[in-house]
């Protein structure tokens, strides 16, 4: 039993993580029927980017951080821009924005390892505390992914629910076609919609590099875990993303209780194949 | 030299992995994201054989290819249920969980190092070692999966996989169980992958669980689009492209890291460039039947058989019957106590104002919804229970509101897709008996031919169904239905859309084929149309049947025609 | 003379691919009035009003609102201009609640003050729409989606309405209810409005003019009078 809260918190900890990328994903995938997988390495490019802020720009930690976030909301907008409109407006089947997304996965991931090699970088001089919860401890940055999930999954919420903005995007999530007829403008909105999602994993992605690291094909997993965690929970629902994040952090770390570490992401694969066998439009219902 | 022999090989490879992941991607439409597992368990197969029991080349690659298949109908599983966004998920967590397999699993695969040591194959008695002694037997399994390929794609089982493609339920209507080919599917393209394996294994003595990633399978997947989805040969040329053009990297002696960095850009810069500027690839889906048909043609001649009559149905009387039908969809009875009776050699239709119940009656008389509470009767035989492909095959077939042709195939084959009790459906005989595949094809090209004249559509059997005019779409939708030879035909709207004159130019072909003893059921809501084309009519208002009764007859009822213009 | 027509139709073609569904109709929708398109399923009715709205492109004709061209322009540019539109099958955002729709049909208005009176005009005319403010639009029925819809469309505060076949699927009773709650918005906001129908009965006694459509052409123009006989209407079914 002493295992079983350490391995509850980390679990907590890293499902927090995969929320917030799933919140991000999903709301691309809901508002525009895109999946981005380059959402992945977009990632990726906050991480860089924050990695660069601070150690080549000197600039303080949280300044960085905005950096990275901003960068990483523009690059997401310019695949928005650049690349998924022209297919969008052209009537793509899915499929093919899928490939084209997948493409534009390899490409950026194997842009970063060009321009910044492929060891990984850390920043070191971002100090933060360890702190006892009973027997298990949890570090400052452990707490800060914690309270991003919290702060972004409630002020997210607060956006959907009371801006204009807000409600054109649940207005689209709900009818894309209704969404034109009341003149929402869809094409800005989705804009916004690549802005923000990214954005979102922008912060994760800041906090990720201070913990690990970052790697040039970092993007891959995170993308994957979103998109997972999307899907457990129902595509495009944001409770459902938090939940399914949780859900797949959990898993992943409870598995360890009794099987050797090795094998965490194995089980956790292996349960979720197996709840998208049984249930495959998630526990929760999307739009 | 050697390193000419070396690019040889690993092209071989590729061919195999490109031809073989064609078959679930391009041909049969399957969106699954898992073709490197495959590949990694042809060689891990070959690799643990190898190296802990001592079994090598070719029982070792046997093994593979039988393990891949099964492996193969697993991931068809979640195919059978989910499409889409979720197949890909699912596939990509199937991979996710073989790498980390392969990574874990100390004991058996060795975990991240791998498995070094799988000794080389030995032919004739002497070990291929060397590239050039090995890339004869490379080029012969990649011309080997080319052919197989290529045989399963121009066979019955392929067709019929395209048509499952372009609309299932379509595939349904005309009598084939989607199920049964999209299991073989994967089967076939797993089991084929995994020669790539067994020999990559052997082939490098060494196997690692790095090999068989996601970018792998992206890897693969960028050739198969480049070269053309749906085209064999577009993946041999793709296979060759991204083999070749990386290895020009080669020249600008940049370190091996960078090098692998630059080839990942230039995939994934190709993939989007492709899809934007030439979504169907370098070399688009073809349609090889001109050539074959000449060929079938010519045999047929040399036998003396060169002409086909559609066969007139004996029958008469009432065949299919609906008894008291009743549907509810949650709290809204859509039929209520309906009794419909079609009979042989007459043309009933089906008619009512808007949400009367017409296309709800109509599904409950094809089977395609079960009943609430009544029973729909064939020649006295209760059909419920019955699978929509077990249905047609007992010879009650439909069309749909919204045509659901195979779009990007050739008219002809449209019709033959349709053609029962084909040989060639089975993958066995395509490769095993295919002197019977290949007679029975003859026939039937005799048949969709005559089918095709029978509508008149003769003259079209080359074109592609998308460049049909809407009146020969609709012409081609009959001639489908035809082809089953099914003697029960039901229509939902089938002259919707029309104008007078090409209305003229259909109607009687309607008309004939009750003619010729089948029963005909039709939905329209064009009255003059109605009244034209059929012997019999049943009112429908509210889920009920008001009246029944010869059209015109009913038409003139006061009562009916205000409900009609309500 | 003064021009009285607020939408005119010249000579619109439609395709769907390499089909055309609506050949070359021309019509004019007269200010304060209402226009009745009748035709049978697949008859283009819908693909013309769509067409005309700017929600699928049209290949060939012209349309003219207030006497400029509008041919395939944005929806968006028409609602900002007065154009609305109510699509058939209950045009509601089915998770969002009754407020949030109707507040959906305000995207381009910023004066507080005209929202609020659209909001207290569309309440007057239905006011389930009012007493079900927080419940979410997926769960009211058939009847009160369509409501719903219509309110949508009014918060937009159009000069020109068109909705798509607005009884499909309703009750006798709340056809008629529909019905009446149109001609009550034409009369008090003096709206000009094109109905898209299959059900004759109910709309024919409201229409100024009636347009009717079979596969794809326009088979008559004119008063809805002569269309009361039912063997009359025969002819163009």
């Amino acid at each position: 039993m002493e295992l079983l809260l350490p391995l509850f918190l980390n679990g907590v900890v890293n499902g927090a993580h995969y929320a917030l990328l799933a919140m991000g994903f999903g709301m691309i995938f809901a508002t525009t029927g895109v999946v981005h997988f380059a959402y992945g390495p977009v990632y990726a490019v906050a991480a860089y980017l924050t990695w660069w802020s601070v150690t080549v720009l000197s600039l303080p930690f949280l300044v960085a951080m905005g950096v990275g976030i901003v960068g990483c909301a523009v690059v997401g907008m310019a695949s928005y821009v650049l690349l998924y409109r022209w297919f969008l407006r052209n009537d793509s089947p899915p499929f093919i924005i899928l490939v084209v997304s997948l493409g534009l996965l390899m490409l950026i991931t194997n842009l970063i390892g060009v321009a910044f090699g492929t060891n990984a970088k850390t920043v070191n001089d971002v100090t933060y505390g360890f702190y006892f919860i009973g027997s298990a401890v949890v570090t400052g940055v452990q707490l800060w992914q914690v309270l991003a999930l919290v702060v972004v999954g409630l002020g997210l919420a607060a956006f959907m629910k009371w801006t204009a903005y807000g409600s054109y995007i649940r207005a689209m999530q709900d009818n894309m076609l209704m969404a034109k007829i009341v003149g929402i403008n869809t094409e800005r909105v989705s804009l916004v919609v690549f802005g923000i999602g990214s954005g979102i994993s922008g912060i994760a992605a800041s906090l990720i590099l201070v913990k690990e690291g970052a790697l040039p094909h970092m993007g891959f997993l995170a993308v994957f875990y979103a998109f997972l965690a999307a899907v457990v929970g129902g595509l495009g629902s944001l409770p459902g993303a938090v939940a399914g994040g949780l859900i797949l952090g959990l898993v992943e770390s409870l598995g360890v209780w009794r099987v050797s570490s090795d094998w965490q992401t194995t089980i956790a694969f292996g349960v979720l194949f197996i709840v998208l066998i049984w249930r495959p439009t998630g526990l929760w219902k999307g739009y | 030299m050697e390193y000419v022999y070396h690019i040889g090989v690993v092209i071989s490879l590729y061919v195999i992995l490109s031809v073989s992941f064609n078959i679930t991607i391009g041909l049969a439409g399957l969106f699954a994201l898992a073709h490197a597992s495959f590949y990694a368990f042809g060689a891990y197969a070959a690799a643990i054989l190898s190296v802990k029991l001592g079994i090598g080349f070719p029982l070792s690659m046997l093994v593979g290819i039988v393990g891949a298949g099964v492996v193969g109908m697993i991931i068809a599983l979640p195919a059978l249920r989910v499409g889409g966004h979720y197949l890909v998920i699912i596939t990509l967590a199937f991979q996710a969980i073989v790498t980390d397999f392969l990574r874990n699993a100390n004991g058996l695969t060795g975990g991240p190092d791998g498995l070094a040591g799988v000794e080389p194959i030995n032919l004739f008695g002497a070990d291929l070692t060397t590239p050039g002694d090995f890339l004869p037997l490379a080029v012969f399994f990649a011309v080997l999966v080319y052919l197989i390929g290529q045989r399963l794609e121009r066979s019955p089982f392929g067709r019929a996989l395209r048509a499952m493609r372009e609309d299932e339920s379509a595939v349904q209507s005309v009598g084939k169980n989607p199920v049964a080919f999209k299991l073989l599917a994967f089967a076939v393209s797993g089991g084929l992958a995994a020669i790539a394996g067994s020999l990559f294994a052997h082939y490098v003595s060494y196997v690692g669980p790095h090999s068989f990633t996601v970018e792998e399978t992206i890897l693969i997947l960028t050739m198969v689009i480049l070269g053309g989805i749906g085209n064999l040969t577009g993946s041999v040329v793709g296979a060759i492209i991204l083999v070749l053009l990386p290895e020009a990297l080669k020249l600008l002696s940049l370190p091996p890291i960078t090098a692998d960095m630059l080839r990942g850009c230039i995939y994934g810069a190709m993939l989007i460039v492709i899809l934007r500027f030439r979504p169907q690839g370098l070399l688009p889906e073809r349609h090889s039947i001109p050539k074959i048909a000449d060929s079938l043609r010519a045999e047929l001649k040399a036998v003396g058989k060169t002409v086909f009559d559609i066969a007139k149905v004996a029958a008469s009387g009432p065949t299919l019957v609906g008894k008291g039908l009743h549907k509810r969809f949650g709290g809204i009875v859509a039929v209520d106590d309906a009794t419909i009776t079609l009979k042989a050699g007459r043309v009933t239709g089906l008619i009512g104002p808007n949400g009367a119940g017409k296309t709800t009656a109509f599904n409950l008389l094809t089977g395609f919804i079960s009943t609430n509470s009544g029973e729909v009767t064939f020649r006295d035989e209760s059909i419920g229970g019955l699978r929509p492909h077990e249905i047609v095959s007992s010879g009650i077939a439909r069309s749909f509101q919204d045509l659901r042709l195979f779009r990007s195939m050739t008219v002809l084959e449209n019709v033959l897709v349709a053609l029962p009790h084909q040989a060639g459906d089975k993958l066995l005989n395509v490769f095993f008996r295919p002197r019977l595949v290949r007679h029975q094809e003859a026939e039937n090209l005799l048949k969709a031919e005559a089918v095709l004249a029978y509508v008149g559509l003769r003259e079209k059997a080359m074109e592609r169904a998308d460049n049909l005019s809407y009146a020969e779409e609709k012409l081609l939708v009959i001639a489908r239905l035809v082809a089953t030879g099914a003697e029960v035909l039901l229509l939902d709207e089938p002259l919707s859309g029309l104008d007078p004159t090409t209305l003229e130019q259909i109607l009687p072909s309607i008309r004939r084929l009750a003619e010729e003893g089948r029963t005909v059921c039709l939905i329209e809501h064009n009255l003059d149309v109605i009244q034209k084309v059929c012997d019999y009519a049943f009112y429908l208002d509210e889920g009920r049947v008001l009246a029944e009764g010869p059209p015109n007859e009913l038409m003139q009822d006061p009562e009916l025609q205000g409900r009609y213009f309500r | 003379m003064i021009n009285n027509a607020i939408l005119k139709v010249l000579d619109v073609s439609v395709d769907h691919g390499n089909r055309r569904v609506v050949d070359s109709i021309s019509f004019d929708v007269l200010r304060n009035k209402i226009l009745l398109v009748l035709g049978h399923n697949g008859a283009g009715k819908t693909t013309l009003v769509r067409s005309i709205f700017g929600l699928h492109p049209i290949a060939a004709g012209e349309v003219q609102y207030n006497d400029k061209p509008i041919t395939n322009r944005s929806t968006e540019e028409n609602v900002k201009n007065g154009f609305s539109f109510v699509p058939q099958g209950h045009g509601v955002f089915r998770s969002l609640t009754v407020e949030e729709n109707l507040m959906l049909g305000t995207t381009h208005v910023s004066e507080q003050k005209k929202i609020r009176e659209r909001l207290e005009t569309v309440r007057e005319l239905f006011p389930i729409l009012s007493e079900r403010r927080a419940q979410k639009a997926g769960t009211m029925s058939g009847g009160q989606q369509q409501m719903l819809a219509i309110g949508i469309a009014l918060m937009q505060g159009p000069d020109l309405l068109v909705l798509d076949e607005p009884t499909i699927g309703l009750a006798p009773r709340l056809v008629n209810q529909v019905v009446e709650s149109v001609v009550k918005i034409k009369e008090t906001l003096g709206l000009s409005v094109v109905i898209v129908e299959q059900n004759i009965q109910a709309s024919l006694p409201v229409a100024d003019g009636v347009v009717i459509l079979k596969t794809g052409r326009k088979v008559y123009d004119g008063a809805p009078a002569p269309l009361a006989d039912h063997n009359k209407l025969m002819e163009y079914f």
